[in-house]
């Protein structure tokens, strides 16, 4: 059998077009037409039949460590343990295999991270499953409610289906679904397809009061019991880690105490071809109204066919426009109504935004990529707002869309800034949270918003803008990411081993995360080969702040947290063996040398800048708490000039522990 | 090779095995625009089909996107693995002599994150729909097109850096 060829079969998509790269002379010319066929061919080719028989031979030795091991020739590309599987609908981006860690304890923060999470995959798996079904609705509004009870109440995602709007959740489909992998893929939860197991919820004596709040629309206020059995011994390990460990647990909640912006709860449902559904948008939406007394929605009022722009990059810019103009109904003509029914809010809308100060804006552009009823647009725009500084003084503010981030910045005789004065919020696709404060101002480039096609007319998707960042957002969660949100240092990838007096620098990306509390860690190993006192160096350029500044911790060969001397920088490792280092990232990147004791410098930081005396003849200083961002005041003894201990006699080492992170 | 495989396990028939075999040139291709210009394409096909033949394969409906969204996850879990590496290497203070060295004629494609080559390979070369290139690479449609909008910018960028400087 020839090895390189096969009969060209014009109904498989994966054979290429017979000239597949003449489709790039207009797009790029002729320069990026010679690189990917250079890609296309390179490489040693070895045939099909030689690879299909080496990957044959592997497979039935159950032996998918990578091809190095494989094939015995190429570069390794497989990480050890990796989960490379190419699942295509079902299958998230996989993930290296980390060494298993013991899980630190940190109670609250982690049992928030972890039930908050269960909830959002929950509720959003039913929302995707809902999507999936054949739908069709209850016969009314009162059933519909009861209908998602009693789904919740036997943890049935299948009865559910029928009953969540179909439009307003299709668009979270695929983010969701997403989501569920990575976290099973992450180990964040054991299964996809049952983030909430081990969590029974349930619905009792539950009454209903129906009130019509237009055609089709009907407002459900509820009454009854909601329940909630916890059984840790099915989550996850990380997740059972954070909840407390093993055991059961059991609450419940009476929904006549439960206010929701000071109001009973409710759900509002709509009637769409001839069936009822609970409208998850409608219910937020008519909670904001009626919690802020707003006037009520025109509901029906939304004709697509007359409302939206003619094109994509006109939506844009109308819309752009219409916000820097104050012009609200004309904003909420842009949004799908389909997926958000801002424009049956309308007035409500205007009316909440009309203290909002307006800004000019200046210069608006935008560039449509256009794939059926879908398309994104790149917009950059600019412009003015006024502002007032500190001292109360009216100046200009600046303000810029570029690069996913909204940045403002000020100009006035009496507070003349720089440009790193400047701030503003970025949608993110790396990191421990979606979106960001940046101080940063080289966020270039356009942003990208999603805009859809609904009755011939055009809308800016503002979820679909959302989304199209966080799927990338979530595409990048790893095990560190999620070892920030439990604050579980060790559960983050090893990077490597440190060797003593050598300092290594960490890790920043410049810009502080809007949830601050999340801070990623770097985590390395540290081996000794007998009892050894270290300090712990850890210092900006040109300040010294404590270790504990910078959530520098370490951690014995079990796991268990090193407890510093009273300067916060010396650890006795009492035996010979691998330890754990692991320290928060930071705003600013600082370097962080462990040393033996003995090798220590003189002017190693201790405590913490700001002390003050105390009458003990002690200091009291302020200095981080080992959560990595809370600060906490703790007493620390009278600073003395730096006298450093002799450690032991030990010949530290440098070995690395297990695997590098894979991924 | 694959007859005496399938006669001893018959999952691996051998219509499986001239599938697999019928889709090694386009794979091939793919693999070469998607990895690492040190990892051979051929390596990569080959790991491709190994956790192929590995995997329960029930629910796998096409088995060209499979093994394409496995070609992409393996790129992109080296080039992860590589820069935490090279990250770490550069945090200890040792020379970094790791770094991406591409030659020029490559450079502006291989400075492309992997995921986002299979893109514009998959839509702008190959023509498939970018709703299905979204599904082989792991990526939501919206997300897709935002990835591929941006990479279209990037690459023109540099191209038209490149031709001014020239």
């Amino acid at each position: 059998m020839p090895d390189d060829t096969h009969p060209p079969d014009p109904t498989n998509r994966d054979d290429p077009p017979e000239d597949p790269m003449r489709r790039l002379g207009p797009l790029y010319g002729p320069q990026t037409t010679h690189q990917w066929e250079g890609l296309t061919e390179r490489g040693l080719r070895r045939g099909a039949d030689a690879v299909l028989a080496a990957a044959v031979s592997t497979a039935r030795l159950g032996a998918t460590a990578g091809p190095a091991a494989s094939a015995g020739t190429g570069a390794d590309v497989g990480a050890g343990g990796d989960n490379a599987s190419g699942e295509i609908d079902g299958g998230g981006v996989p993930v290296a295999e980390l060494q298993r860690r013991r899980p630190r304890r940190s109670r609250p923060r982690r049992t928030f991270g972890a039930l908050g999470l269960a909830a959002l995959l929950g509720v959003g798996g039913y929302a995707a499953l809902a999507v999936q079904g054949s739908g069709g609705g209850a016969d009314s509004p009162a059933a519909a409610v009861r209908q998602l009870a009693d789904a919740i109440d036997h943890e049935d995602a299948l009865a559910a289906v029928a009953v969540l709007a179909p439009d307003e959740v299709r668009t979270l489909r695929a983010t969701v679904s997403k989501a569920q992998h990575q976290a099973a893929d992450t180990k964040l939860v054991a299964s996809a397809s049952a983030p909430l197991a081990g969590i029974d919820l349930s619905v009792r004596d539950l009454t209903t009061t129906v009130t019509s709040l237009g055609s089709g629309v009907a407002k459900v206020d509820i009454r009854g019991t909601l329940g909630a059995k916890v059984d840790r011994d099915k989550f996850a390990e990380i997740l059972r880690g954070a909840t407390g460990g093993h055991g059961t647990g059991e609450a419940s909640y009476d929904l006549a105490n439960l206010r929701v912006g000071g109001l009973n709860p409710f759900l509002v449902t709509v009637e769409r071809d001839g069936g009822w559904y609970v409208s998850p948008v409608y219910t937020a939406f008519e909670y904001l109204r009626a919690s802020a007394g707003l006037p009520a929605a025109d509901f029906g009022s939304a004709d697509a066919s007359k409302l939206g722009a003619d094109s994509p990059e006109a939506a844009a810019t109308e819309l752009i426009r219409a916000i820097g103009a104050g012009d609200w109904t004309k904003v909420a003509s842009l949004a799908p109504p389909k997926e958000l029914p801002l424009y049956e809010y309308r007035v409500a809308f205007a009316q909440l935004m009309r203290h909002n100060g307006q800004f000019a804006v200046d210069k608006v552009a935008s560039t449509p990529h256009v794939d059926g009823s879908d398309a994104t647009i790149d917009v950059t725009a600019s412009g003015t707002y006024r502002a007032t500084d500190y001292t109360g003084a009216h100046v200009t503010g600046h303000w810029n869309l570029e690069g996913g981030c909204i940045t403002t910045s000020t100009t006035s005789a009496t507070t003349p800034r720089g440009p790193n004065d400047a701030f503003g919020w970025c949608l993110t696709e790396h990191g421990t949270f979606p979106y960001g404060l940046t101080g940063r101002l080289d966020h270039t480039g356009p942003t990208t918003v999603h805009a859809v096609q609904e009755s011939g007319r055009w809308f800016v998707s503002p979820v679909g803008t959302a989304l199209g960042y966080l799927d990338t957002w979530i595409s990048h969660v790893d095990r560190g990411v999620i070892a920030a949100w439990f604050n579980a240092p060790l559960e983050s990838p090893v990077i490597g081993p440190i060797t003593l007096d050598h300092a290594v620098a960490s890790r920043s990306d410049g810009q502080s995360n809007a949830a601050g509390i999340f801070r990623e860690f770097d985590h390395y190993t540290v081996h000794v080969d007998g009892p050894t006192d270290v300090v712990v160096d850890a210092r900006l350029d040109r300040y010294g702040y404590s270790s504990l500044m910078f959530g520098v911790r370490l951690f014995g060969p079990d796991g268990t947290p090193l407890q510093p001397d009273a300067t916060y920088t010396k650890y006795h490792l009492p035996a010979a063996g691998t330890y754990d280092v692991t320290m928060s990232e930071f705003g600013t990147p600082y370097r962080v040398t462990v040393w033996r004791a003995d090798h220590a410098p003189a002017d190693v930081p201790k405590g913490a800048p700001g002390c003050n005396p105390t009458p003990s003849g002690g200091e009291e200083c302020s200095i981080s708490g080992t959560t990595g961002g809370s600060m906490t005041t703790v007493p620390v003894p009278t600073r003395t000039p730096t006298t450093v201990e002799a450690g032991s006699s030990s010949t530290p080492t440098s070995v690395a522990r297990g695997t590098t992170a894979g991924k | 090779m694959s007859a005496s495989a399938s006669a001893t396990e018959p999952w691996w028939d051998e219509r499986l095995l001239a599938e697999l075999r019928a889709l090694y040139e386009p794979l091939r291709r793919f693999a070469g625009v998607v990895g690492r210009l040190d990892v051979e394409p051929d390596d990569l096909v080959q790991e491709a089909y190994s956790r192929f033949l590995s995997s329960e394969r029930d629910g796998v409906r096409d088995v060209g996107a499979y093994l394409r969204r496995t070609i992409v996850n393996l790129a992109t879990n080296e080039r992860r693995r590589l820069r935490r590496a090279e990250a770490a290497s550069h945090r200890l203070d040792r020379d970094n002599g790791q770094a991406d060295a591409y030659p020029s004629a490559l450079g502006d494609l291989l400075q492309l994150d992997p995921r986002d080559r299979a893109l514009l390979y998959l839509v702008d070369v190959e023509g498939v729909p970018t709703s299905e290139a979204a599904s082989i690479v792991g990526l939501a449609a919206p997300a897709a097109r935002m990835a591929l909008s941006r990479a279209r910018r990037a690459l023109r960028t540099t191209l038209h850096t490149e031709s001014t400087n020239a």
